[in-house]
Formats: C-alpha cells, structure tokens, sequence
C-alpha cells in the first residue's frame, strides 16, 4: 500500500532519506512542468527542481501540515522560479527576449500542440507568445491560477500579497493578455 | 457602480472568487448591461485558450535519475563531523549574527569576522567564497524582500530560530554558503526593518 505524503514527511523528520525519495518521485513532474511555465527554459528547469526538493527538504522540519505537503513544495517552487527570473532580470522585460525565446521553443521539437483540442497550433502558438509577452508579475500569476488550479489565497499565499491584491492583479493580467493577443492575432500572415 | 469596476468582479466571478453578496451585484448588473455580458463572454473564451494551452506547456519528462541527484545533493550538504566546541562559538555568536545583520555595516564585518573564524577552524581559507557569495546572497535576497511567505520563513518561530543556528552551528563554510534556510533566515531577519 502506498503510503501517505503525512507518513513520508515524519518519517523524513525522523531521518528516513528513502521517504523523503519517494516524496521526490512522486512530485518531480509536477514540479518540473511547474518550474518550466514560470521560467519557459528547459535548461534550467532540473537545475532549479533539485533546489527546490534540496529546500523542502532542509527545511522539512518547518513544514506544519497546515497544508498539504505538495501546496508547501509548490510555494518553495515558485519561490524558487521567480527568484531565478529576478536574477535573470527578466521581471517587466520579458517582452524584448520573448520573441528569441519564442522562436527557440516554438521549432522545439519535443513542443506539442494539443492535437485534439479546438485550439489550432497556430493558435497555441499564439497563446503563448501572448503569455510570454506579460510582464513577469502578470505572467506568473496567470501560470498560478490557469495552469496551477491555484486558489486566490494560495496565490496570495505564495505571493505574500492581500487577497485583494491577486484579485486585482488577475484583472489587469488578463486585460493585458486580451489586448496582447488581439494584437498577434491581427500581425497573423 | 461603473462598468469598469464590474470588470474586475467579472474577473473574480469566472474564478468562482467572489463572495455571495458580490456574485448578486454583479448578476444584477449583467441582467441589464451588454457590454459587461460581452466582456463576459470574452474573459471565458480567453480563460478557455488558456486552459488548452496548458495541456502543450509542459516540460521534458523528469530523469528516471533525477530523484538520486536531488538524494546526492542531500548528502553531500549534510555535516560530516560533530562540531563539539564550534557549535558552542556559534550559538554563542548568533544572536549577534541577528542583529548585526540589521546594521549592514556591522552585518558585513561581521560576516568578515565569521569568515575568518571559520577559515582558521577548518584550515582552509574560505574568505572569498564566503564573503563574496554569502555576502551577495544575504544581500541579493534582501533586495528581492523575499517574502515572509517563503515558506522556510514563515513558519519559522523562535525554536526553528535555535534550529537555523543548529545548521550554522553544524555546518563547514561551504554548506553555510549553500544553505538556503539559513540565507533566508538571514535576509529575513535583516529584512525585518524594512516592513
Ligand atoms: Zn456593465
């Protein structure tokens, strides 16, 4: 029988390294599709997923079970991503090297669009270079909230921001993404 | 109430985010106004590209290695050896730690003096790793003002402080440069001014 995350984590704590293993088996996709939205580079994606586990689990004894183990991991995660796209400089300019980025990930091969879905691959293309388009601080929270699921105060949370805050901020986020997106739609050949 | 400021309850209300009283007003409001209704329709069509994008946004699989990396990074910050009286100087020397990182200036030759301490301990000399990337990182993270909901910070109360300096305490120079708890302790303690 498989056993629960609650399990693992005492057991780490009482310095059981196989569990914390587990702990990281179970949760590196996540963690690595996590990692990748925020900072769209695949190269550094491993980097900065084996320092978020490195974290959680240095700091495994903070971890309360106020909340579940994942939602912790995620905070450490996104903490992690947006610290790396500080430090790249990037916040508020992604739009200068999206179009680079854009181009880099877009002829990836391993880059699929949804096949079955409504949403042509041009279209998806388009999307995302919309997305990419966002200053960072729209463009994370978007990726928190359309991707991750995440609710207003889990991402208030992460943010270490009100509420009302993430609430007003998804409303410009999306205001800017609706203008950027007719803006590509309309420059499509 | 304008349209522009149902906007953002449109916003909320297609994230299911908006309290009882809210979600009436604005179903009020969209009985009678077009505009909000279109805005509507839009935010949904946009929200819908977005969800289906995710489905292509995804990274490369994880390595069937990737769990022993992360496992082997573990291991080799751990400590090596018990400390005895190197532990006891540190503890002895944290609360100062603490508040000196309030005053920079003092933060600085204090993080100098510790270098040096170090280096003479474990005899090597650990000045310009120590100095320079600690210095950069304690002071990088305070620049970003790290947020008190990191979560190595906020659930931090005075027994994982005893626990943070136990890592200090514990730890050669190297494993302090690269122990991010202690970093954040330290840029959250220094940052603590600033809020
Ligand atoms: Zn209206």
């Amino acid at each position: 029988m498989q056993k629960s995350d609650e399990v693992l984590v005492n057991e780490t704590r009482r310095g059981n390294k196989k569990s914390f293993e587990l702990l990281v088996i179970k949760y590196e996709k996540q963690i690595f599709n996590l990692i990748y939205r925020f900072t769209n580079d695949r190269e550094t994606v491993a980097d900065l997923a084996q320092d978020t586990f490195f974290k959680a689990y240095r700091g495994i004894h903070k971890f309360k079970g106020k909340s579940s183990f994942y939602t912790w991991l995620r905070r450490i995660a996104i903490n992690n991503s947006i610290n790396y796209l500080q430090s790249r400089k990037e916040y508020a300019s992604l739009e200068q090297d999206s179009e680079d980025a854009e181009i880099r990930n877009l002829s990836d091969s391993r880059y699929e669009a949804p096949e079955e879905s409504v949403l042509s691959k041009e279209m998806s293309v388009i999307v995302r270079k919309t997305l990419e388009s966002l200053p960072e601080q729209f463009r994370s929270i978007l990726i928190m909230r359309e991707f991750e699921e995440m609710s207003y105060s889990d991402i208030a949370d992460s943010l270490g921001c009100p509420v009302g805050t993430v609430r007003s901020r998804l409303f410009h986020a999306r205001r800017v993404f609706k203008e950027n997106l007719e803006r590509y739609e309309k420059e499509r050949p | 109430m304008k349209c522009s400021e149902f906007h953002e309850l449109l916003s909320g209300y297609i994230d299911d985010e908006l309290t009882a009283r809210e979600t009436k007003k604005l179903l009020g409001h969209l009985e009678e106004c077009r505009d909000c209704t279109v805005a509507l329709g839009e935010l949904l069509q946009q929200k819908e590209k977005m969800c289906l994008l995710r489905t292509a946004y995804v990274a490369a699989e994880p390595t069937a290695e990737f769990s022993q990396r992360v496992m082997r990074a573990i291991e080799q910050a751990e400590p090596l050896r018990e400390p005895g009286g190197l532990r006891l100087i540190f503890l002895h020397m944290s609360s100062w730690f603490g508040m000196s990182l309030r005053r920079p200036a003092l933060g600085m030759s204090f993080l100098f003096v510790v270098g040096v301490a170090i280096g003479l301990l474990v005899g090597v000399t650990p000045l310009k790793p120590f100095q320079e990337n600690k210095l950069m990182s304690v002071y990088e993270l305070q620049s970003k003002q790290v947020s008190e909901e990191v979560p190595c910070s906020t659930e931090m109360d005075d027994d994982d402080e005893t626990i943070a300096f136990d890592h200090f305490a514990y730890s050669s120079a190297d494993t302090i440069v690269n122990t991010p708890c202690l970093l954040e302790y330290a840029a959250h303690t220094a940052g603590a001014d600033n809020y």
